[in-house]
């Protein structure tokens, strides 16, 4: 009996393991690579349009770059790990840092974090490792010194695989407080503590979005500020007159072409009376297609703007999920030519994300194209609107669709309502969570 | 002879293979399965109290590395051992809620509500509970019909885990226990109502939306009041949610929202009339030019009877 139980264990763990050790298809924009084999001797394939030496077999996935080549080793997809938002909040001889965490793709397991500290901006830092945690506080720090610290993302092999942007704070000496404001809960990335001899509450954020694009601030989903980022993609706004406690900001901008980036959104612990400084903030590339419909074989254009000069990773997602690489130019616009032609018919999704300097973005808005096998069409010029959960369609999903949605909420929705709902949220006739759900993921306040 | 001598082994065998096939099943219907899943803990401050005394229960999520947007459950209680004081939710991840928490009688309560733009990380506060231990017992506080849903554009649900939080309440000592009184003298934060109509909503009336939070007491309710004069920041209102469907459909009123604190603090936002000038002096003007049309007629009447 037992050792019957055994055997159909190792069968469960056999296959399993078997599971996670089958090939799969492996692609890049010309060219399949089905059910790949880790080759120790070496081998050769080839097809129209392309050759491919094996090598003495597969150890890491990684790119050469020359002045004249790429050389990519592996099968052709591109782990990444997005950078934290780091904020840094100044106290009597310490700093509290809160980061968000950072998402592995494709092989990346995010498996803890480093805090490089330091006193010139730009390093060097000295790291210590933390865990996986999303907050540390730096004690024993001198006041009136600034401190300049970057969080390192680590993986299980405790390989640095992204790190944060530079975020600065300076300690200050502790004043009895005017008044008294609750402590926050560590919820949402820590804060609390006593109170600091500055004039308000104040955050200061800062990040990477597109050249001169308009960029939105809100806080707790309203819209809080605006400003318009530099020619370099870097914007600044200062937010002043808050109260202590955990803040969900969120941030948004429009490229030149008028679409409209995701929302990104991180928690903020913030300290009555002390400057929290938000930094490495990363607005993902926006992305849209020339094409709504393409015939299978014939280009699709993928075009979007990010930062200048930036590394863009597009994914387009079908059965399989297919990469590419292009770069932006000094205007942050990037366009990548995909060949359909080993794409399924049928619906298809693209999004992107940028990386720069060792920072790299989530992933933004997904494009939709359909491949077929008639003549291609060109897609519509991209309304500045949200695609769903307008229900006003004033081009905003803000509170007034909010309190629409929640007017119909547990009610028989009107026939006028119920072509609303099939158009702007999931079509199933009634008002539920999960029809708020599509409203958060389309917010713009 | 053979048969039997070797029965034993042909019946391992078919164990062996019985037991093997009911494995590959199970292995071709879970392999699949994400190996992690988001959590809601519950989290008490102590997990051993005395009759009589406070203590608090912390609702969390886990996103574990998925990104959330909406979450909905119940917490549910046993109302002979526990008496839930105050639902705090000042500090929580839902930005809006869909169903707001409410003390209530009930041994449960529901909760829903949305995180615009999603919230991802292992440690996000959705409520904090202020609890009475009532007599010596073992409660259960349970978080259950639990939905978490991805940020994704469409709704997706994602896997959900959590335990129940098992508690022990020990005979009444007599002494106070745990304070978790607030201290905040700090309006609720600043916000900005719209006034909106749309078709579906009560025949296109004008209504007004608004929210916002208070990091401290958390908000206890809103007030809406509407005043053809300008009003100061303590004019009266009355109780309102939103949105709230405007008395004066002619937008000449001046409209006043409240937001009061738990603790009493309020924070009031005055909208100027939507209608213009002209619009809302009309029926003053209508009276002056019927007035100056009286006077012109009996001017012109007097003429033309003295001529």
């Amino acid at each position: 009996m037992r050792r019957s139980l055994f055997i159909s264990a190792g069968f469960v763990v056999f296959f399993w393991l078997a599971s996670l050790a089958l090939a799969e298809d492996y692609t890049s924009s010309n060219f399949t690579d089905h059910d790949p084999v880790i080759s120790e001797s070496g081998g050769y394939s080839s097809s129209t349009n392309f050759q491919l030496f094996s090598g003495s077999g597969q150890t890491v996935i990684s790119e050469s770059t020359g002045t004249a080549f790429t050389a990519r080793t592996g099968f052709f997809y591109f782990p990444a790990v997005t950078s934290p938002v780091i904020s840094a909040t100044a106290g009597d001889a310490q700093v509290t840092l809160t980061w968000t965490a950072a998402a592995g793709y494709l092989g990346f397991n995010v498996s803890g974090y480093q805090v490089g500290q330091g006193t010139i901006s730009g390093g060097p830092y000295s790291f210590s490792s933390v865990g996986n945690v999303l907050a540390s506080t730096r004690a024993s720090l001198t006041n009136g010194t600034p401190y300049y610290f970057v969080v390192r993302v680590l993986d299980y092999f405790s390989s640095v695989i992204a790190t944060s942007s530079q975020v600065s704070a300076t300690p200050v000496a502790a004043t009895p407080a005017p008044s008294p404001s609750p402590s926050p809960s560590p919820g949402g990335g820590g804060g609390g503590g006593p109170t600091y001899p500055s004039a308000q509450t104040t955050v200061i954020f800062s990040g990477r979005a597109y050249p001169k694009s308009t960029v939105t601030l809100l806080k707790d989903a309203q819209v809080a500020a605006t400003t318009v980022a530099g020619p370099d993609a870097n914007f600044s706004i200062t937010l002043t007159g808050l109260n202590g406690g955990n803040y969900i900001f969120s941030v948004y901008s429009e490229d030149t072409g008028g679409r409209r980036s995701s929302l990104l959104s991180f928690p903020v612990g913030v300290t009555a009376g002390a400057t929290t400084n938000v930094s490495g903030i990363f607005i993902a590339p926006t992305i849209a297609t020339d094409k709504s419909e393409v015939k299978k074989g014939d280009n699709v254009a993928i075009f979007g703007q990010s930062v200048p000069t930036a590394e863009i990773l597009i994914s387009v997602n079908s059965d399989n999920e297919y990469f590419a690489k292009t770069k932006s130019d000094k205007q942050g616009v990037y366009l990548y030519n995909f060949d359909t032609s080993p794409l399924e018919y049928g619906q298809h999704f693209t999004k992107s994300k940028s990386a720069i300097s060792g920072e790299i973005s989530s992933y933004g808005q997904t494009a939709a194209f359909l491949v077929g096998n008639k003549r291609s069409v060109a897609a519509k010029a991209p309304a500045n609107c949200p695609a769903k959960a307008d229900l006003n369609s004033d081009c905003h999903t803000n509170l007034i669709d909010f309190s629409i949605a929640a007017y119909w909420y547990k009610r028989k929705i009107s026939p006028a309502f119920a072509e609303i709902e099939k158009a702007k949220l999931n079509g199933d006739g009634k008002v539920d969570l999960v029809d708020f759900s599509i409203m958060a993921y389309y917010w713009t306040g | 002879m053979f048969l039997y001598r070797y029965s034993w082994y042909l019946r391992g065998v078919v164990r062996t293979l019985l037991y093997g096939t009911v494995g590959l099943v199970l292995s071709f219907f879970f392999w699949r399965l994400p190996a992690t899943a988001a959590e809601i803990t519950l989290e008490a401050d102590r997990t051993a109290v005395a009759a009589d005394q406070l203590f608090q229960i912390r609702v969390w999520l886990n996103t574990e590395g998925e990104t959330i947007n909406t979450v909905a459950g119940n917490i549910s209680y046993p109302t002979d051992l526990l008496n839930l004081q105050e639902i705090r939710d000042g500090n929580s991840i839902i930005t809006f809620w869909v169903d707001r928490p409410a003390v209530q009688a009930n041994k449960i309560f529901t909760f829903s509500g949305i995180t615009p733009g999603g919230y991802r990380g292992p440690q996000g506060e959705i409520l904090s509970l202020i609890f009475r231990a009532k007599k010596m017992g073992a409660p259960v506080v349970s978080f259950t019909n639990g939905t978490a849903l991805l940020n994704d554009g469409r709704g997706s649900p994602a896997l959900l885990k959590t335990t129940p939080l098992r508690l022990t309440i020990a005979p009444a000592t007599g002494a106070a226990g745990a304070q978790y009184a607030i201290i905040d003298t700090n309006p609720p934060e600043t916000f900005a109502p719209q006034i909106a109509r749309d078709p579906n909503i009560e025949g296109n009336k004008w209504f007004v939306v608004f929210a916002t939070q208070d990091k401290g007491a958390g908000i206890d309710h809103y007030e809406v009041g509407e005043h053809r004069e300008k009003p100061g920041e303590n004019s009266p209102g009355e109780r309102a949610e939103s949105p709230y469907i405007l008395k004066d459909q002619t937008l000449q009123s001046f409209v006043v929202v409240k937001a009061v604190d738990k603790l009493g603090n309020q924070r009031t936002v005055i909208l100027p009339p939507r209608a213009t000038f002209w619009q809302r002096q009309r029926r003053y003007l209508i009276g002056i030019l019927i007035v100056l049309f009286i006077i012109l007629c009996g001017g012109l009447w007097s003429k033309k009877r003295r001529s």
